[in-house]
């Protein structure tokens, strides 16, 4: 795994989008957290469903900005 | 429409055949043919891969839960009963679906579920067993995994109404949920309608009780004013989890007391390490998918390969064939406790993913525990247990016999 999601919990609004578009991702109190993992389709799937544009995608190896 | 949208299926998902054992049953179909075409029931496509499945269940912008504007086709289930009302938010998309599923969230949260639901389950697990260690054998469907389920939703609705039980078989039919209606759901639906119009205002007095009054219960919490809801749509939200989830729930714990009775070791390794319990309630949801079917409609043109659905085709994610997916989980009909390969589509995935999910577990998980330390001997008595003869909907049990101690060989 290469790609990660990382959340900004400031502007995280707890919609629930992305815990609804990939479970094993993440997960839901207050704000959304990262608990798991999953192909990178399925994160950027997740991080495309935030209505608050919360979610970033980075490349580990390299640090570079995936999405958005 | 008559044209052959093939590669065509025979398949019933309620045909006996599909009952008898997923594990197996779905192999072939998964490997030959991972999306095909039935003539069932009007016709319909079964994605039975997990990567279709998934597709199916997460592309909300292609394929509706939606029923048509009169209501005679589309829908969750197949095939569609007109005459049921709508379970909510799960039969809407979009916005208006987004707007009743909102105000549900913080009352299924981890932290909601754990601190004030977990007890509430823990206390009605022992006092249901305190009433069954004693006798030689029980019926575990109605006397504990039905009777917990409907004790804790209703709890969590805050419904204290007297015939918990008679209400939630009342709303099953009403719903065209009943486990084992088979094709004659809307017939039920429309048998039940006045009955459901009466507990519907059995209900509404509850809300309005609790907008006066709030509790800390569900109710008060979707009546209050910061939520926007209306009273109607609180009382059609209430009756709708209710009757959602309860069988689900129920057919849960019933398959994981099977499959310890069948595997002695992994029941060992629980109740010396009931700290992997979660993890096994998680795997038994994976392997005996509750709901095993779950139906959309497409509204464009689809690609899967080379196969094109078209627009306004009923199509069917075959959950439990994809959770059995070895491409996806290696070894797929066994409990695996260190098992890291992803998702399973068991709570569903997409906008529709089980609003409940956390509740689920947390119930299995108490349930579990609870008996392995009471009657850690427990026996399932296979000759006096029964699975439903459609699966179709819940892939449960009519009824499951268990001693809480086992016949000491003496008086075999």
């Amino acid at each position: 795994v290469t790609h990660v999601p990382q959340v900004d919990e400031d502007a995280c609004k707890a919609s629930g989008a992305c815990v609804n578009t990939a479970p094993e991702v993440f997960e839901l109190e207050d704000v959304s957290k990262v608990v798991g993992t999953a192909p990178d389709d399925v994160l950027l799937a997740a991080a495309k469903a935030c209505p608050k544009r919360a979610i970033r995608i980075v490349d580990q190896d390299t640090n570079l900005q995936i999405y958005p | 429409m008559t044209a052959k949208r093939g590669p065509s299926i025979e398949f019933d998902h309620y045909a006996p055949e599909f009952a008898r054992d997923f594990a197996e049953g779905f192999v072939e179909l998964r490997s030959t043919c991972p999306m095909g075409y039935t003539e069932s029931h009007g016709g319909y496509w079964v994605a039975s891969s997990y990567e279709y499945a998934r597709r199916v269940l997460s592309d909300d912008e292609n394929f509706t839960v939606e029923r048509s504007a009169d209501g005679k086709t589309g829908g969750k289930i197949i095939p569609t009963a007109p005459h049921a009302p709508s379970i909510v938010p799960g039969s809407l998309d979009g916005a208006a679906h987004d707007r009743l599923r909102q105000p549900l969230r913080p009352l299924f949260t981890k932290n909601y579920v754990e601190t004030k639901l977990g007890p509430v389950v823990r206390g009605i697990a022992n006092e249901l067993l305190d009433g069954l260690l004693d006798r030689d054998e029980f019926d575990f469907e109605n006397e504990f995994s039905l009777k917990l389920a409907v004790e804790t939703t209703f709890e969590w609705a805050g419904l204290d109404v007297e015939d918990k039980l008679g209400v939630l078989l009342m709303l099953e039919d009403a719903f065209a949920i009943d486990p084992e209606a088979g094709t004659g759901r809307d017939a039920l639906a429309v048998a039940t309608s006045e009955q459901f119009g009466a507990a519907a205002e059995v209900v509404r007095e509850l809300v309005r009780k609790r907008a006066a009054e709030p509790k800390d219960d569900a109710i008060s919490h979707m009546i209050a004013p910061d939520t926007g809801l209306t009273e109607d749509e609180v009382v059609s939200l209430t009756l709708s989890v209710a009757a959602a989830g309860i069988r689900n729930i129920g057919a849960s714990l019933d398959n994981m007391l099977l499959h310890l009775d069948e595997h002695r070791d992994l029941r060992r390794e629980l109740i010396e390490n009931p700290g992997q319990i979660s993890k096994a309630v998680d795997e038994i949801l994976r392997i005996y998918s509750p709901a095993p079917f779950v139906a959309r409609t497409a509204l464009a043109d689809v690609e899967f390969g080379d196969i094109v659905v078209k627009a306004g085709d009923r199509i069917a994610a075959l959950v439990g064939s994809a959770n059995h997916d070895e491409t996806k989980f290696p070894d797929p009909d066994k409990v695996k406790l260190d098992r890291r390969d992803g998702l399973h589509l068991g709570f569903g995935v997409g906008s529709h993913y089980c609003v409940g999910n956390l509740l689920a577990k947390m119930e299995l998980r108490i349930a579990l525990e609870t008996i392995l330390s009471r009657m850690p001997e427990f026996q399932v008595v296979r000759e006096k247990t029964r699975r439903y003869d459609l699966v179709g909907t819940n892939n449960g049990f009519t009824t499951m016999t268990v001693r809480p101690k086992p016949i000491s060989s003496e008086n075999l």
